[in-house]
């Protein structure tokens, strides 16, 4: 019944491992038990030289055994070794969750159902990179400071690529590190999740959070007019000079007001019925503030017209001024008919190229 | 067929049956139900079912000093176990004459 100090530490190693296994055990009844599988590792061990495992297997398995022969409840992880289990345990106590999992079983064994989960199955890659892309866009609306559109276009020459690669902190290849990184850690993490009811809990949750991030971001992007026609506008009759900022004009960016007799009029402000300013979405091509400054470098806001930068189309600098839009000179008034009652500029309106 | 599903129903009447031949500790009486020919046994199985025999009333346990190693529990049986033991053993027989009886018939039908 001897043991070596070699023999020791394995059979305290073992007796270790089995008493991890026993853990939620009532005090006595583990004290006792861990007595009786003690005198027992010393006897197997004075038997013979075979180690421990080899001869009762894993103490896991032991444990299992122990505790089946002796009409005990397999081993439960205790709740107090990690508070999130305990808390998932209670929230699927939840009235709410209840009646949810009331619905799932009732419909759990319809073909639908069972469509439905194939379907989500297949599409879950998607949204695990779908929601690193939403984090990337909303770190990228918190970095910039200049609402979701700046994530998406800084350079109208990749507005598209804008899409594809959004930005952080004014910068596009930040923007597509982060999304890298997060689309791996993203992944990662849901694999990790598989099967772990503390991590499935968090993720559930954080998909929440995501999906309302999302909304915010279609909302803000709401606020400027439609994201399509934001994309597909023509680069070279927009300008762009920065992030546009909430605008009283829809796609209108900008106001040439004309006199009756066709002459262009210059810094003519605009007010709504209520007397508040009418505002273009541009800012200020050369400070990005909100608005232009007057002669008196007062930063006026409905201003018009703005003036226009000209760029240079391959750099994006600004190389000059461009001209009001050429309009058809007006029908005296006096001949106005009942077709056109006021004079319009016609289709040529649009701002044009400068050469 | 595998005798570890069969010896999980019936090792509580082997372990009272070895007890009722004389008093043991666990260990010994894991190597006498394998003397016995229960080669499948496993300790675990052993040391848990003196356990639950011991706290159902149907086992007393008493420490006998040793002076080289621990202290080892020795098991008695006691009326409570006598009692078990043999309504088990009525029950055993008539299961096992009852298979008995089944595979005899089926061999008979397989000639």
């Amino acid at each position: 019944m001897s043991a070596t100090t070699e023999e020791m530490t394995a059979i305290e190693r073992y007796l270790e491992a089995v008493r991890a296994e026993l853990a939620d055990l009532p005090d006595d009844d583990r004290v006792e038990m861990l007595e009786d599988v003690k005198a027992h590792l010393l006897e197997v061990a004075a038997e013979d030289d075979e180690p421990l495992e080899t001869r009762l297997g894993p103490p896991a398995g032991y444990a299992a055994e122990l505790r089946a022969a002796a009409g005990l409840p397999p081993h439960v992880p205790a709740a107090g070794q990690s508070a999130g289990v305990g808390f998932a345990a209670r929230v699927t106590r939840w009235p709410a969750v209840e009646a949810l999992r009331e619905v799932h079983r009732s419909v759990r064994h319809t073909a639908v159902y069972r469509e439905v989960r194939t379907l989500g199955a297949a599409l879950q890659p998607a949204w695990w990179i779908a929601r690193a892309y939403i984090v990337t866009v909303t770190i990228g609306i918190l970095t910039n400071g200049g609402g979701a559109l700046s994530v998406f276009s800084r350079s109208r020459n990749l507005r598209m690529l804008g899409l594809l690669f959004p930005s952080i902190a004014s910068k596009r290849l930040v923007g597509f590190v982060i999304l890298l990184l997060l689309t791996a850690a993203s992944v990662a993490w849901s694999r990790a999740a598989k099967g772990n009811r503390l991590l499935t809990t968090l993720t559930i949750a954080g998909n929440i959070v995501v999906v309302w991030a999302a909304l915010m971001i279609f909302e803000n992007i709401g606020g400027y007019g439609h994201f399509d026609s934001f994309a597909s506008r023509p680069p070279p009759a927009i300008p762009s000079f920065g992030p546009p900022h909430a605008t009283a004009l829809g796609d209108v960016v900008n106001i040439y007001p004309y006199a009756a007799d066709g002459t262009p009029l210059k810094n003519v402000l605009l007010y709504d019925q209520d007397g508040n300013p009418i505002t273009g979405v541009v800012t200020d091509p050369y400070t990005e503030e909100y608005g232009y400054r007057d002669v008196n470098g007062q930063l006026v806001p409905n201003l018009f017209p703005y003036p226009m930068p000209s760029r240079d189309a391959q750099t994006g600098d600004v190389v000059g001024e461009l001209p009001p839009p050429s309009i058809a000179p007006p029908a005296p008034a006096n001949a106005a008919t009942s077709e056109r009652a006021a004079p319009k500029p016609t289709s040529s309106a649009s701002p044009s190229l400068s050469p | 067929m595998d005798t570890s599903q069969v010896l999980k129903g019936v090792l509580d009447v082997a372990v009272l049956a070895v007890v009722k031949q004389s008093d043991g500790y666990g260990y010994d009486v894991v190597r006498r139900l394998r003397a016995a020919g229960l080669d499948d046994v496993g300790d675990a199985s052993v040391y848990g079912t003196l356990r639950r025999l011991y706290q159902g009333g149907n086992l007393t346990s008493y420490v006998v000093p040793s002076d080289e190693g621990p202290h080892r529990k020795y098991y008695a049986i006691n009326a409570a176990g006598r009692a078990l033991l043999e309504l088990s053993s009525k029950t055993w027989s008539g299961f096992a004459d009852t298979m008995d009886g089944l595979l005899q018939l089926q061999r008979g039908t397989a000639a």
